[in-house]
């Protein structure tokens, strides 16, 4: 009898991905689902599984970024010898993506595709363990020299860089620090980056698979700070508020030992930029900046998600062709 | 006076707080450069031009973390570490935690 790790995948085992592939309030229940799907197969019950993209038409970066990672860490805690293969889209664009941002190779599969559309080809994704900058300052670098071949308006890494590697610190810092109710975090508590050009626009975002910024924020933050936030931010769930709470604290200058800046290094992305958004989504809440050129402060929505996401993004998008300094 | 080019003798991507989460933090760069400087009174300059950029906790760390580290005043500091960076606004920012590094050494 076959081993577990070597039984034959049925083609009834399959999990079909969804249509689009996003974090949006209207799409991320379909995607979280969908990665729950394949946690539940392939942690859970230890079985390999074929993930059928064939129908999918879409794929936005946060989704992209998040699904890459729930694969990378299904695959590294599956004790199957290949526990996911890849059905790849049928329509151009999903399909290049995927193969741009590698998630055949993640998954051990080949796919005959080449990557030559102008709104894929700077898609990039990448992921480590530690604060180490080489990896991600090597694909800020080249990607922002990308960025600035086609805009007529230059987009400063060193700006985007500052919000990157603050991001990457709190991953590293403090994702991890506590032991999940759910599926375990990544064996080696990892973070991952993605970026792209496109459209006019330079897009990054770094994701974990930690405990989010409302169990985060319970150690880092003082009570009495804690306390004030939420007669401020009464009334917003717990994770909106607990962004809110780090994005405050590390606005004051109350901190005593200088730590929790890292989130007021997010938003100084867009305020170095002169204009961008920035969205940070911390399991159901999203809190969302918006910068217009000439605003001094930018314009603060939140959003309770539908479905708790289990992980953290942190996303900037920043014009270049506009808006820029 | 001795002088320090981070691009070239540290790293091009300054990144992190802490030694164990890296090579390129904060802690690391204090440990190689400003620490031995600071006990040893020997003057330099740092050249902070030409890496990719500077997280407030790499700075935080390397610079307010070398007051703390050394208990040194931040005037005996800026006697033996010299900056220089084509960016003001980056130079007020370490003079910054400097400063409050050392108010705290004093106010605890």
């Amino acid at each position: 009898m076959a081993s577990p790790a070597h039984r034959y995948v049925r083609p009834s085992d399959f999990i079909v991905a969804p249509r689009i592939i996003g974090l949006h309030p209207s799409t991320c229940r379909d995607l979280i689902k969908f990665i729950r799907a394949i946690q539940q197969r392939v942690i859970l019950e230890g079985e390999a599984t074929t993930l059928d993209f064939s129908g999918t038409q879409k794929i936005y970066g946060p989704g992209a970024l998040l699904l890459y990672a729930e694969l990378d860490r299904a695959i590294a805690l599956s004790g199957h010898h290949k526990p996911i293969t890849i059905k790849a889209p049928q329509l151009s664009t999903p399909r290049q993506v995927m193969k741009q941002l590698e998630f055949p190779a993640l998954c051990g599969d080949t796919l005959d595709v080449v990557p030559d559309r102008d709104d894929v080809v700077y898609w990039r994704c990448t992921r480590g363990a530690d604060q180490s900058g080489e990896v991600p300052g090597t694909l800020i670098s080249r990607v922002a020299d990308r960025a600035n071949e086609f805009a007529a308006s230059s987009l400063r890494a060193e700006d985007v860089w500052r919000g990157v590697s603050e991001a990457i610190i709190n991953t590293t810092e403090h994702a991890y620090s506590e032991e999940t109710d759910r599926f375990s975090p990544h064996p080696s508590n990892r973070w991952w980056l993605l970026t792209n050009v496109k459209d006019g626009s330079f897009t990054a975002a770094v994701c974990d698979t930690g405990i989010g910024y409302k169990r985060t924020t319970l150690r880092t933050i003082p009570a009495e700070f804690r306390a004030l936030a939420r007669l401020i931010f009464k009334g917003e769930n717990a994770d909106t508020s607990a962004i809110r709470l780090a994005m405050e604290y590390g606005k004051s200058r109350t901190g005593l030992d200088e730590r929790g800046k890292g989130s007021r290094d997010a938003l100084s992305v867009l305020k170095r930029h002169g204009s961008g958004e920035l969205a940070m989504i911390s399991n159901k809440g999203q809190v969302y900046y918006k910068l217009e050129p000439g605003q001094e402060e930018p314009v603060v929505t939140t959003t309770n998600l539908p479905i708790d996401i289990r992980a953290t993004l942190v996303w900037w998008h920043l014009p270049l062709s506009e808006g820029s300094q | 006076m001795k002088q320090i080019n981070v691009a070239k003798d540290f790293t091009k991507f300054p990144s992190g707080r802490y030694m164990r989460s890296g090579n390129t933090s904060g802690e690391a760069f204090r440990e190689k450069f400003l620490v031995p400087a600071l006990r040893s009174r020997q003057e330099i300059e740092i050249d902070l031009d030409g890496v990719l950029g500077y997280g407030s906790s790499f700075l935080e760390e390397a610079f307010g973390g070398s007051v703390r580290a050394t208990k040194v005043s931040p005037e005996e500091f800026f006697r033996v570490v010299h900056l220089k960076s084509s960016s003001a606004t980056l130079v007020s920012e370490i003079r910054q935690y400097v400063k409050d590094a050392g108010r705290r050494l004093i106010h605890g």
